[in-house]
């Protein structure tokens, strides 16, 4: 099996909705895995693909940006100061070394494996520039009573909690969420680097990465992520995960029609 | 309804047949094992009275705390009926999900086609396997 990693220049909301759905689309097709890390060319509000709009409204801070709805289920996510990745894997992929560990045809619900590689993953990346960050969990909810500990079903994505969360000093600073399709698994994930004034609520990592990457240009700080990522899902599958200088050199068909539906109303408000 | 007694998608839908005024009504819903393996059950989204469903193709959605995950329906026909309830009490899925736990009734089309489903025993060994 082939795997493709990108460190993508900022996009818009909807060309970066339905890249991701175009990756989706080639690892069930042509069973590769599609890898992409990016940021947004403009604040934005994504909302998760059953949140009601309207409850968008009722957030002061957000309630202006531009907004479009991810595929992917959980809570609305900011995407200011964050970098977002997109992972899409076929339903033969699978983790080496687990016994149980079989292709997903016929699955249904999360990839647990996908999940784990994931976050285990920036959790090491994360140790080895210093910051101690870890999974979350029902027991750290009750070493860490306080602000960090919200409701399940809050707006913002980082202001819930869900077993595997990655967190730091409290905050969370990592959440994912996936989608199903015939053939094929989309993970999202989300890292929050720094508090925006459009979450005022949330600090994630509170810049603590700045002295580390934030004297790069963007594009450049987020290249070492990639590459922690694509190294553990390589390492966890076994699969050959080749840089991509820009989308042209991956295996995408381009004669398909990329999704249109992200930029629809009746798509964003759809619930 | 009986496990035993209802036919299987390979996806973990499964379908009985109760008679309705005559006709043979399909009973859809999903089983224990696809609920163990959703965990907790956040939203689900289910079709209209009156939607055409086809067997193979997505009738539904269901969302657990980290995936949205497609429901397919067994058979084809037209949505009779609809279990709207479940939405706001998705642990009656849980509870009962061969019984209160249904999701859709559709007025069969073929009754043919519960014949390339899978039987109780051949859909425990494909989970068994999974």
């Amino acid at each position: 099996m082939d795997g493709y990693a990108l460190n993508d220049i900022a996009r818009g909301g909807v060309e970066n909705m339905a890249l991701d759905q175009r990756l989706l689309e080639t690892a069930a097709e042509q069973k590769c895995v599609m890898l992409r890390v990016y940021r947004w060319s403009e604040p934005t509000l994504s909302l998760g693909y059953f949140q009601p709009y309207a409850e968008r409204l009722s957030q002061p801070p957000s309630s202006q940006l531009e907004v479009v709805r991810r595929a992917t289920g959980g809570g609305a996510i900011v995407h200011h100061f964050d970098w977002t990745y997109c992972i899409a894997v076929p339903d033969t992929w699978v983790v080496q070394g687990e016994q149980q560990s079989k292709p997903a045809k016929n699955k249904i619900g999360a990839s647990q494996s996908l999940y784990d590689c994931l976050h285990d993953a920036v959790v090491g990346w994360l140790s080895s520039l210093g910051i101690r960050a870890q999974k979350w969990s029902p027991s750290c909810a009750v070493e860490s009573a306080g602000p960090a500990v919200r409701a399940t079903r809050a707006f913002l994505c980082f202001e819930r909690r869900s077993c595997g969360d990655v967190v730091w000093e409290q905050e969370k600073v990592l959440g994912s969420a996936q989608r199903r399709i015939p053939g094929a698994v989309l993970q999202h994930g989300s890292l929050l680097l720094a508090r925006s004034p459009y979450a005022p609520r949330l600090s994630g990592l509170a810049g603590a990465l700045d002295g580390m990457v934030g004297h790069k240009p963007a594009n450049q700080a987020s290249e070492g992520f990639l590459k922690h990522l694509a190294q553990a899902v390589q390492t966890a599958s076994g699969v050959t995960m080749r840089d991509l200088k820009s989308l042209s050199e991956s295996p995408i068909d381009w004669n398909w029609p990329i999704a249109t539906n992200f930029a629809e109303t009746n798509w964003t408000k759809r619930l | 309804m009986q496990p035993e007694e209802l036919k299987y998608n390979p996806s973990h839908e499964w379908v009985g047949i109760e008679q309705q005024n005559g006709q043979r009504i399909a009973v859809v819903g999903i089983t224990d094992f696809a609920l163990e393996q959703l965990t907790d059950l956040v939203y689900m989204a289910l079709p209209k009275v009156g939607t055409q469903v086809k067997a193979g193709a997505e009738f539904g959605e269901v969302e657990s705390v980290k995936a949205v995950s497609p429901l397919y329906s067994p058979v084809d026909g037209q949505v009779v009926e609809v279990h709207d309830a479940l939405v706001d009490q998705l642990e009656t899925l849980g509870d009962d999900p061969f019984g209160n736990g249904w999701i859709i009734k559709v007025k069969l089309a073929d009754d043919a086609q519960l014949d390339g489903l899978l039987d109780y025993s051949a859909y425990k060994q494909q989970c068994a396997e999974a």
